[in-house]
């Protein structure tokens, strides 16, 4: 099967590889997995005072079309609110790699590392009361 | 659901000679062949109790048995729909042997046939094990990229570690499922065969690099 030129652009150059710190509150790590063909997929995300992500970076283990999935995604978030970062959909990366459907879970599992990574940084922020009672106070 | 499954169970006596059969696709005492639904237990072929605990080489006998009583060489000069009958059991034996012989399909088969999930419908691992396959993971590369040979037998030694005990709790898991499924136990057996996944990958990642 012939990947698309995308994906292999981004499997020859995969964008923000690495770690961030797991432990930083203002980082949102979600670890994914794939049991029909065992890929694993690391994402990070680390957001400023105002939720925004600032940074994020990836580690995949898995075929090409997994790696160019979370390559992209972590290009996508980039400077997006979190909100925006949860409209961020499967099918918008499939468009964007021509992922042929027996890719597509490669797709899914892109989308759900995003969504666990919030999850873990909103479970971070939920735990520190303090703060989040000062940032629901209206300004001024 | 034991009821079900009992109804589908095909007779256990030979319906031409009355003689007790060890297993429902052919009879040791007339030496005749007998169709059997498509859908028929694969222990059930082999005459097998239902448990995931099996011995393995007295399935590897009776598989051999069996394909030698219901090969369709042994009837080449029979009618063809009889012909064909043998073709049919022969492929089904084949199929009931590939499951029941790998302890990881089987625990899959057990947990299929008491409807538990797919891997595609449950994705889930057991609690921070994706963590684990993770970490171990960026360790193999790290290894790899010192050459460093001592890190790696350690690793693998770790990965096959898990390995077992992964493969401890879906033994147990998948037992309990044969003899009464309970939603929890389907749920957990999936987590676990999930998980068995990502640690078979590490060996695998493991034997091609040590």
């Amino acid at each position: 099967m012939a990947y698309s030129d995308k994906v292999v652009d981004h499997f020859n150059n995969p964008r923000n590889v690495g770690s961030l710190d797991k432990n930083d509150p203002n980082v949102g790590t979600g670890i994914v997995g794939a049991p029909e063909c065992g890929d694993v997929m690391k994402l990070q995300i680390q957001v400023d005072d105002d939720n925004r992500v600032v940074d994020a970076k990836f580690k995949t283990f898995g075929c090409g079309s997994a790696i160019a999935s979370s390559s992209l995604a972590t290009e996508w978030i980039r400077d997006k609110t979190l909100d925006e970062v949860m409209e961020i959909k499967n099918t918008d990366i499939v468009r964007e790699l021509s992922l042929p459907p027996v890719k597509i879970h490669c797709s899914v599992l892109a989308e759900d590392a995003i969504k666990a990574a919030v999850a873990d940084l909103k479970r971070k922020q939920a735990a520190r009361p303090h703060e989040k009672a000062k940032e629901a106070q209206p300004a001024g | 659901m034991t009821g079900s499954m009992e109804a589908a169970t095909p007779p256990t006596k030979c319906t031409h000679c009355h003689q007790p059969m060890r297993s429902p696709v052919f009879c040791q005492n007339c030496r005749v062949i007998n169709p059997v639904p498509p859908d028929t237990d694969y222990f059930t072929i082999f005459g097998l109790p239902r448990r995931y605990q099996l011995d393995e080489k007295e399935l590897h006998k009776r598989f051999l048995n069996l394909t030698r009583d219901v090969h369709p060489d042994r009837f080449a000069t029979s009618a063809p729909e009889t012909i064909n009958v043998t073709m049919r059991l022969a492929a089904q034996v084949n199929e009931a042997h590939e499951v029941l012989k790998d302890p990881v399909l089987r625990a899959e088969y057990l947990l299929q046939q008491a409807g538990g999930k797919r891997p595609s419908e449950e994705k889930g691992a057991p609690g921070g094990m994706l963590a684990e396959v993770m970490e171990l993971r960026e360790q193999i590369e790290e290894a790899v990229s010192r050459d460093d040979r001592t890190a790696l037998e350690e690793l693998r030694r770790r990965v096959n570690d898990m390995h077992a005990e992964v493969q401890e709790t879906v033994a147990s898991l998948a037992e309990a499922v044969a003899d009464q499924p309970e939603a929890e136990d389907l749920q957990e057996l999936r987590a676990y065969l999930n998980g068995i996944k990502y640690v078979r990958n590490l060996q695998d990642l493991l034997s091609d690099k040590v």
